[in-house]
Formats: C-alpha cells, structure tokens, sequence
C-alpha cells in the first residue's frame, strides 16, 4: 500500500541563529552648547560704622578702618577690572579721605589702598581679573581727617555710598 | 447446518455494514507539498526603534498543496491540526482555490484557528489536486525571544459520513 | 462448511483491530524566524544650551535641555543604553545627559559624557517604547571662559 507521508521535522529546538549583538543599534544627536560673557560682583553688606575718636590735643584724629565684608566675583571675561566710586554722596578730599583696599581674586592685582575720589569719578581697585569664580574677598575700608576744619568737623556723620564696577580694562 | 448458518449470519452482518467504510478507507490518500519559511526581523517593526512588532503574517495564498485520492463518487473530509504553538501565538488556515479534477470541494475559504485537536477544513468529492493552502500567524509580538521555530500542522482525510 | 465458519470468524477479527487506523494523515512544516531586534531612535536635537546667568562668587548656573526623547524596541533580554561624545569637551565644562528608564530599566541619573561609552539606561527587556525623556545639562566653570561649540552624542543600544 503506498502511503503519502510528509518527512517529519521534528525541530522543537529554538535556535539562536545570530549572536546577541554587542554592535547593537544606535542612534546620534548634536548638541550646541555656549558660554556667553558673564560679570557678576556682589558685597556681602554694610561695613560697620567708622568712629574717628578725638585723637590728641593739637594733632588729627587717627584714621580708623574697617574689615567686615566681603565681595564675591564670577566673570567669564578676560582682562576686567573692579572700579570704584561714590554716587549719591561726596567729600571734600581737602577734609579728609576715605580709602577702600580689595583683595584680588586668583591671577589679579590690587594695587592696596586706593583713595575713593571724593567726585564721582572712579579709581581702579581690582586689575587683571580674568575667568574666575570667587567669594569672600576682603574688603578695608579706611578713613581719616586730613585737615583741620572746626566746622566741618563738628558735622556729626558721614555716609558714603560706594559703588563697585566690574567692568573692561 | 441451518443452525450454524444462522449464528454466522448474526454475527457477521453487523460488522459486514461496517466493513465497506474500512476497505474505502485504504484508498483515500492525502498528500501535502509546499512549505513556509516567515522571517521576521527589524524591518517589520511598524515605524522603527520604539515601535511594536507587526503581529500579523500571512503566507502566500499557495504555501500548500494538497492532494486527495479518493475513489469515485466517495465523500471524505480534511481534517487539520496543530502541534503545540508557543508564545501566545495563534495560527489560521484557510483554503484559497479548487484545485482540480473531477470531483467537487467546499468550505474552508475563510481562516480558521488551529488547534490541538482536529478541526475540519473542506470536504469534497472524488479526487481532487493541487487545492491550495495559505497559512496566517497572529500574536507575534516583541516579547518573543529570537530564535526559529518549526510548527507542525497535520492533515488528515477521513470519509465523511455525511 | 466448518472451515468456513472458522475462516470467517479469524477474518472478522483482523478487520475489526484495522479499526484503529482511521483515515490517512500527511504533515506539513510551517517554519518561522525571528532575530534578534535591536531599535533605539531619537526625536531630533536638543536646541542649543547656553550657560549665561550666574550668582556673584558662584561657578555659572548650568543650562539644560529635556526637549528630545528616545524610543527603544528589542526582543533581547538585559540590554543597556550607552552614550559617548565624539570628541572630549572643552576644558572646566562637561556635558552630562540623563535617559529616562523604561518599563523594569533603570536610569543612571545624570551622567557625564566622555569619548568611551558610558551606562546611561540598563536592564532593557523584551518591549517596545517611546517618548522616554533625554535630559541634557551643560555646566562650566567661569574658568572656561566664553565659548561655543558641538558635539555628536552617540546612544547605542547593547548587551547589558
């Protein structure tokens, strides 16, 4: 009797035919970064009230100073400095003077004590200040009588508004 | 004598109306050719990395044929069957043409699941050749590990007592 | 016509155990593949991340990007994402990218990028998903300086 049988494949076995990759597949993204011009300073407050005592008979008062704050300076330039200047407020330099002395932040200069002008204009405190991120520099002020006016010494106060600039050399 | 006729006659007559069906039987034959090889890889994800599988497959409206060689004028049924299917998987069959020769065919046009136990497709007439098969696989999906699997489908004819 | 009683009977006996083999049966072989899947897929590019604000005495405030995702299909088992740049990063700034985990993962956090491979998702199994968040985040120090620039990320999804 002839029979019609299909050959029997008996492959219950799962194969795998390819390795698992380690090529995988992949995909790609650009990315566009930028780092724009940044110039941030920033005081940590008010100093302290300066008391000029009476000093001995016959001579000026001496100068007193104060250390009390600090300023803080992120810039992403090259080549800034910190400028200083009063606004709102002024003296007369024949008077007396009032001096401010920053620490410089790493790679600048400070030229030490700086007269603040007794105008508005302004004086350079911080030269050479170039990609830095810094805080709590120091900041000294200084002030002192210079000459001897009788009326203007009886004035009971001085307040001076002092205005930091970074800015481009 | 007459007794022993008798005795005979009882006996045999039940089992001589059963015999017929069992000596037809040895003259119906099924044979089956073709094949389908499905291959399924990233290009059918329906839109690329993140996208589902395609779960749905169908083979060529040919990928069988079956022949049946059957006496004239018999009546016999193809029967269909599945081995057992993994992973959630289901697989349809369904006849798409004819064939040819003398006889007659019917049903069977429309898919039909398979399963592990019979389940009849067409039936026919005398013989009939070259009736063609298409297969369909449904649930295929990202779950399914790589690999190749061989499905098994049996056919069988039997006489059908209609 | 004792004989042929005997005949008949042992006759009747060999057709009635034939019984058993009902019809006539052929096979068939329905073969199929499947291979190895392995899809990842990014949205497009992130826009660009500009470093530009910064609090006094503070490094710069770091820029970041989570407008493009990345969707992922593999029929493979404990598969990972890794990223890389093509080329290293200018100096005291780096570039950091965070890949959402998908369904059973997990995410590495945020990651800097280097020009070696690094793990950014890991225990990827068996699915299909889209839209998973691709945060990047650009930081430098002022000592960077001002700059711009590109670079090609590349993700690739591989074995874990």
């Amino acid at each position: 009797m002839k029979k019609f049988l299909s050959i029997l494949l008996i492959f219950a076995s799962f194969l795998y035919l390819e390795p698992s990759a380690f090529s995988g597949n992949s995909a790609q993204q650009t990315v566009q970064f930028a780092v724009e011009e940044i110039n941030e300073v920033s005081v940590s407050g008010d100093p302290e009230t300066m008391y000029v005592g009476p000093g001995e008979p016959g001579r000026l008062p001496p100068e007193v100073s104060e250390s009390s704050t600090t300023y803080n300076i992120t810039t992403t330039s090259s080549n800034k400095k910190i400028t200083v200047h009063l606004t709102q407020s002024s003296y007369d330099p024949t008077l007396c003077y009032l001096k401010v002395n920053l620490q410089p932040p790493s790679g600048a200069t400070s030229p030490g004590d700086v007269q603040i002008p007794g105008d508005n204009s302004s004086a350079n405190v911080v030269t050479g200040i170039s990609r830095v991120s810094q805080s709590g520099l120091g900041i000294t002020y200084k002030f002192r009588f210079v000459g001897l006016d009788s009326e203007k010494l009886q004035q009971a106060s001085f307040n001076f508004l002092v205005n930091f600039t970074l800015t481009d050399s | 004598m007459k007794k022993k006729i008798l005795i005979l006659i009882l006996f045999v007559n039940p089992i001589l109306l059963t015999i017929p069906l069992h000596l037809s039987a040895e003259n119906l034959k099924i044979s089956v050719s073709g094949s389908w090889s499905l291959g399924i890889d990233q290009s059918n994800l329906m839109s690329g990395g993140g996208s589902k599988l395609q779960s749905t497959y169908q083979s060529p409206p040919d990928a069988t044929l079956i022949d049946i060689k059957a006496d004239k004028k018999s009546s016999w049924a193809v029967y269909v069957r599945r081995i057992q299917l993994p992973n959630h998987l289901t697989i349809d069959v369904r006849r798409t043409s004819d064939g040819r020769g003398k006889g007659t065919i019917e049903g069977g046009e429309n898919f039909i699941p398979l399963g592990e136990g019979y389940t009849m497709l067409f039936r026919g007439r005398d013989e009939r050749k070259d009736v063609t098969i298409q297969y369909r696989i449904r649930g295929v999906s990202i779950s399914i590990s790589p690999g190749l699997r061989d499905l098994q489908i049996i056919y069988t004819v039997e006489e059908d007592g209609q | 016509m004792k004989k042929l009683f005997v005949v008949l009977v042992i006759g009747l006996f060999v057709f009635v155990s034939g019984q058993a083999m009902a019809g006539n049966t052929a096979q068939q072989t329905v073969s199929f593949q499947i291979t190895a899947i392995n899809e990842i897929a990014v949205s497009g590019n992130p826009g660009q991340l500009v470093v530009n604000a910064s609090n006094a005495g503070e490094d710069p405030d770091p820029a970041t990007d989570d407008t493009t995702s990345y969707s992922v299909t593999t029929n493979g088992e404990l598969k990972k994402i890794v990223g890389k740049i093509d080329s290293a990063m200018p100096s005291n700034t780096k570039l950091e990218a965070q890949l959402a985990a998908t369904t059973g993962g997990s995410s590495a956090g945020y990651v800097e990028l280097g020009e070696l491979d690094q793990n950014l998702v890991t225990g990827i199994s068996l699915l299909s998903e889209s839209g998973k968040t691709i945060t990047y985040r650009f930081s430098a120090q002022a000592e960077a300086g001002t700059l711009s620039g590109q670079r090609t990320v590349t993700f690739t999804l591989t074995d874990g």
